[in-house]
This record gives structure tokens, C-alpha cells and sequence, in this order.
């Protein structure tokens, strides 16, 4: 009994760390002035040339930035700013 | 954005080392009055303010420079100023500019520029998105067709925008741009 309840909370662990895990993969980053794509295509570069991120994905028409992460890598709230701010618009929220 | 048309030359490079300032260069060839007369200048640009609303986006811009023009073999010591505010959102977009551009004993060359442009149809970030806008260019240095009105149509797809005009005299202008 005591070896089923271990091996339980050892499937239940991992499996709670692969949900955060997924979790944390995407972040959508909501912008404000995004209204020229060609003023824009620095945030692309920008989120591209990150060692953490995977792909990036912008919507003029949800005004988003959508990153997708590499495995185990993480991209702080503050970089995103500065990045996003780099590339000549504001952010409005980070949505993790 | 640049003055090229059938009687100036506006080429420009710059890079921006900082999110609201860039370095560049100016060359201009303008024969609009008289004999041809050169402008290479080195210039500084400045974003003094943006506005970065939820479906919206404005600014305004200062540059200047200092450098040399040369015209009927002689060689000048020239500089140059401008200020230039936008607005706009995905469906419109309104410009104004004032450029100034003078050297030592020659005839100053200044522009005005006025642009009110819609958006046929709304794209996405990676679509070719297009713009026609109406634009009157004012030139008080020349004799003839100081003030330039009519269409122009741009253009961009990712990081290449081109624009072509004509205005209601018949003077054409081009321009093409390249974000690297």
C-alpha cells in the first residue's frame, strides 16, 4: 500500500511539473501602437535573436506578440518590456 | 521619408543605435532652379515623442546635420534641419513635414509636406499592405510648380516599402525604403 501511495505521488509529480512546464512555454504579449507592420518587424528580430525563444508569432489585429519558448528557457517580464519597447511600441500586459 | 522626384535626389542611410535616435547621411541632388547643386550631409535624428495608444501611434521628429554642397564647382559648408509629426492608426495616417536645407551663398532649399493616406483593406503582420494616400509638396525656391499636389501609392511587405506618385502637373516620385 505504502509502496502504491509513493509511486501515486511520484506520477502525480511529475505530472504537475509537466503541466507547468507546458505553462510557462507561451507567453502573449499585448501591445499598444502596434498599427505599422513595417515600423514593426523589429520585434520579430528582436524575440527571434533570444537565446530563450522559440517562435514568435504577432497579430496587428489582436495587437499580440505571441512567444513560444525553448524547452527549460524563460524570458523575464522586464526583458519582454525593454524588448518590445526597443521595437517602438509599448506593452500592455504580459499574459503567462 | 524622402523627396525623390524628376528634379531632386534624396537618398538616405541610417542607423538607429538607440530606440529614439539615429545617425545617417544625407545626399541630395537638387536641379529644381538652375545648374545642379549637391548636398552631402551627415545628420543626427531625434524622436522627441511617441504616443503609443491601444489602435494608435504618433510622433514627432527633429533631425539636423552639417556638411558640404557644391554647385558650378564650388564646394560650401551646408546644413540642414527638419521637423516631422505622425498620426496614425490601421486605417489612416496623416504627416506633415518641414525640411530646411542651406549652404554658404547658395539659394536655400526648402520643402513642406502635407500627407493624409487611408488604408484600402486591413493586413495582417505578414501581408503586403498598401496605402493610398494624397500629398501636396511645397517647393517656395522654385520658379514653376512650387506646389505639387496628387496621389501616391505605397506599398511594403515586411521590411521593403517603395512608394510611387504623380502630382496633378505631371511630376512623378518615388521613394524606396529597406529596415535591415
Amino acid at each position: 500500500m505504502k509502496q502504491y501511495l509513493t509511486q501515486l505521488i511520484v506520477v502525480i509529480a511529475i505530472g504537475a511539473s509537466s503541466i507547468s512546464f507546458a505553462a510557462s512555454s507561451k507567453i502573449k504579449v499585448h501591445v499598444n501602437g502596434m498599427v505599422c507592420s513595417f515600423c514593426s518587424q523589429g520585434i520579430t528580430k528582436k524575440f527571434k535573436a533570444h537565446p530563450s525563444v522559440e517562435d514568435v508569432k504577432v497579430s496587428m489585429e489582436q495587437k499580440e506578440v505571441d512567444l513560444t519558448l525553448k524547452d527549460g528557457k524563460d524570458i523575464s517580464d522586464s526583458e519582454i518590456t525593454t524588448l518590445i519597447k526597443d521595437a517602438g511600441v509599448n506593452v500592455d500586459k504580459i499574459v503567462r | 521619408m524622402a523627396f525623390n522626384q524628376r528634379d531632386m535626389l534624396d537618398w538616405q542611410v541610417l542607423y538607429s543605435f538607440e530606440r529614439n535616435l539615429s545617425l545617417g547621411v544625407d545626399f541630395i541632388r537638387d536641379n529644381m532652379e538652375g545648374p545642379d547643386r549637391y548636398f552631402l550631409l551627415p545628420r543626427i535624428s531625434w524622436l522627441i515623442h511617441r504616443w503609443n495608444a491601444k489602435d494608435s501611434q504618433a510622433n514627432i521628429y527633429v533631425y539636423g546635420g552639417a556638411g558640404a554642397a557644391t554647385k558650378d564647382g564650388l564646394t560650401k559648408f551646408a546644413a540642414e534641419g527638419a521637423i516631422e509629426a505622425d498620426y496614425e492608426t490601421r486605417k489612416i495616417y496623416l504627416s506633415g513635414k518641414g525640411t530646411w536645407v542651406g549652404a554658404d551663398s547658395f539659394d536655400p532649399l526648402h520643402v513642406y509636406q502635407l500627407r493624409l493616406g487611408f488604408a484600402p483593406y486591413l493586413a495582417e503582420f505578414d501581408d503586403v499592405h498598401s496605402w493610398l494616400i494624397a500629398q501636396a509638396q511645397y517647393f517656395p525656391y522654385a520658379s514653376e510648380e512650387k506646389l505639387r499636389v496628387g496621389p501616391v501609392l505605397r506599398v511594403f511587405y515586411k521590411s521593403v516599402l517603395w512608394e510611387m506618385g504623380v502630382s496633378a502637373q505631371g511630376s512623378w516620385n518615388l521613394n524606396f525604403m529597406v529596415h535591415w
